[in-house]
């Protein structure tokens, strides 16, 4: 099976580490995994703000446990403060 | 969609067209939310506020968010804006505009609309300082707040 390709936009307190990475992870990735891998990827200091953060797309909030399939553009969005 | 509007803007909030867009010879109460960036913040004086947003998932909120009102309050037309980009001191960040037969009904409307935006829109404030670096704000997680049709598996 081809690897899973995402691009994850980061929002709020995520920006200081850019405005979006593209990871590559392993077929039948969940949404667990791709928060492991972005801790791996951007380092352990940022895993209390990545475990704040829900992750979406541009509809819907994604379960934990989902898996992800095919390339997908999704969003890591930390504590919401609107209004 | 009918009496809806929820949307994202980069220009000004414009309280005119809001009230314009909820206007109804049967409605005889309309109330309003305007939000504005105010100079103090828990003490600290406060020179402005960037609006990061999730457009797409923002408007999609909204709109969950109006029909909920509308589900409470059949008829209610609502307009919901909330500004993205920086604003200074006094700038207009969110505007909620309701119209209902009833004032009781306009006021319990307009009311729930804001306190919603604030716990579910893909909304993140920048606070800027005239004598130190910008911050974050802390909110509210929406962890939690998936849609329960598809559930996680356990473990």
């Amino acid at each position: 099976m081809n690897p899973l390709s995402v691009k994850l936009r980061f929002f709020g307190a995520m920006r200081r580490h850019g405005d979006a990475l593209d990871l590559q992870l392993p077929a039948g990735s969940s949404v667990a995994d791709l928060r492991r891998e972005l801790v791996a990827l951007i380092g352990e200091e940022a895993a209390t703000l990545v475990n704040s953060c829900a992750v979406a797309s541009d509809s819907r909030l994604l379960h934990q446990q989902e898996a992800l399939s095919g390339e997908h553009d999704l969003a890591l969005l930390p504590p919401v403060s609107g209004g | 969609m009918d009496n809806i509007h929820a949307g994202i803007s980069t220009a000004p909030l414009d309280i005119a067209a809001a009230h314009a867009f909820v206007d109804d010879a049967g409605h005889g109460a309309v109330t309003s939310f305007v939000g504005v960036v105010r100079n103090l913040h828990e003490g600290k004086p406060v020179s402005g506020i960037h609006y990061d947003v999730y457009p797409p998932l923002a408007e999609k909120v909204f709109t969950e968010m109006a029909l909920e009102a509308r589900e409470k309050w059949p008829g209610m037309k609502v307009f919901i804006e909330h500004f993205q980009g920086y604003l200074p001191v006094g700038g207009i960040s969110v505007l909620i505009v309701v119209s209902a037969p009833h004032r009781a009904e306009a006021f319990d409307g307009c009311r729930y609309l804001i306190e919603e935006l604030k716990q579910r829109a893909p909304v993140w404030k920048r606070e800027y300082y005239p004598d130190g670096p910008s911050e974050w704000l802390p909110g509210h997680s929406l962890r939690g707040r998936e849609n329960p049709e598809v559930e996680d598996a356990p473990g």
